[in-house]
């Protein structure tokens, strides 16, 4: 062991000193009064440092401007999250509408073309009004005969 | 660490702010006491605190174990105070008389009060000379009461840098504090 081992004197009033080295110390103290001393003073330095700021206790209010300071992080963290929201949703949408509304527009285009082209076949042939309101009523008759006849068939089952 | 504080954590963990509350209640004292320690500002204190917290309740789903609370705690404290420290480059002063005195615990004997007046004034005027990485070893060792160990986690530093900056902390206190007693 070192003449004066201060620099375990720390350790050793910390219990942070163990085994051997621990031992050796302790009995290092018993002879030394230089040690023994030291280790006193650093020992009391340590209660007084301690007994000082142990006194010290948070202000009463301190709890209350955490919990304010904590609600108004969430409603900070809510509007945050909506305007992340509103804004992911607009940085996606942007690119999709392009993508979508193009092939809706020439879908809708070529609707209205047909439109177009039926109308204009309709009012070519004056006879095909009358033709159509034929084939419609042929196929209601048709279809109030067959119904007839379902119904007809269920009475007989 | 008891059950009780344990389950706190973990309820705070899943998101359960009324557990955060109580853990606030539990715990205000000893960060306000270690900020106040490392900043001998009783404002600066009051704001490291309030940081602390909501530190703590924003990144409490990053504690690894709720055993650990206390020193991760106490890590995040360090930081905010280095933070406070490098950002104003403060000076460290006295106390104002009028915030000490109302932080002092209620209750206590008034000769206790002018005995501690003046224990505060050698002993804060000494603390006040360290350097911060002296200073805060001093803090988690004496105040808090870390381990060795325990302090080189919080501050991310070898055990045997610890041990030598808490040796060379008190050195240099204990030889402060003589000039200063042996003049008055």
């Amino acid at each position: 062991m070192n003449k004066h081992p201060e620099k375990l004197i720390s350790s050793y009033i910390d219990n942070e000193l163990t085994g051997t080295a621990r031992t050796e110390l302790e009995e290092h103290l018993k002879s030394c009064s230089k040690c023994r001393e030291l280790a006193e003073d650093l020992s009391s330095l340590k209660e007084r440092i301690n007994n000082f700021y142990s006194i010290f206790e948070a202000p009463e209010t301190i709890e209350q401007r955490i919990m304010s300071a904590m609600m108004s992080t969430k409603s900070r963290f809510a509007t945050a999250g909506l305007f992340s929201f509103v804004l992911l949703c607009l940085l996606f949408l942007v690119p999709l509408g392009t993508v979508i509304i193009k092939p809706l527009s020439a879908a809708f285009k070529i609707l209205l073309h047909l439109f177009t082209v039926g109308q204009v076949v309709i009012t070519a042939d004056p006879n095909t009004t009358g033709r159509l309101i034929l084939s419609a009523a042929v196929l209601m008759l048709a279809t109030a005969w067959s119904l007839k006849y379902l119904l007809a068939m269920e009475e007989v089952n | 660490m008891n059950q009780e504080l344990f389950n706190l954590i973990s309820e705070a963990r899943q998101g359960k702010s009324e557990a955060f509350t109580k853990i606030v209640k539990l715990y205000k004292d000893i960060v306000f006491r270690q900020a106040y320690a490392m900043l001998h500002d009783w404002m600066e204190a009051e704001d490291v605190t309030q940081e602390a917290f909501l530190k703590a309740y924003k990144s409490l789903s990053g504690l690894n174990s709720p055993y650990a609370f206390a020193s991760w705690m106490s890590r995040i404290v360090c930081h905010l105070c280095y933070n406070h420290i490098h950002k104003k480059n403060k000076k460290d002063k006295l106390f104002a008389d009028e915030g000490l005195e109302s932080g002092v615990a209620a209750g206590r004997d008034p000769h206790d009060i002018v005995e501690n007046r003046d224990l505060r004034l050698n002993i804060q005027a000494a603390m006040g000379t360290l350097s911060p990485d002296h200073r805060v070893v001093i803090i988690l060792r004496d105040v808090q009461g870390f381990s060795y160990d325990e302090i080189a986690k919080i501050l991310e530093i070898p055990v045997g840098t610890v041990k030598s900056r808490i040796h060379a902390a008190r050195m240099d206190l204990r030889s402060k504090l003589a000039r200063q007693e042996g003049g008055t």
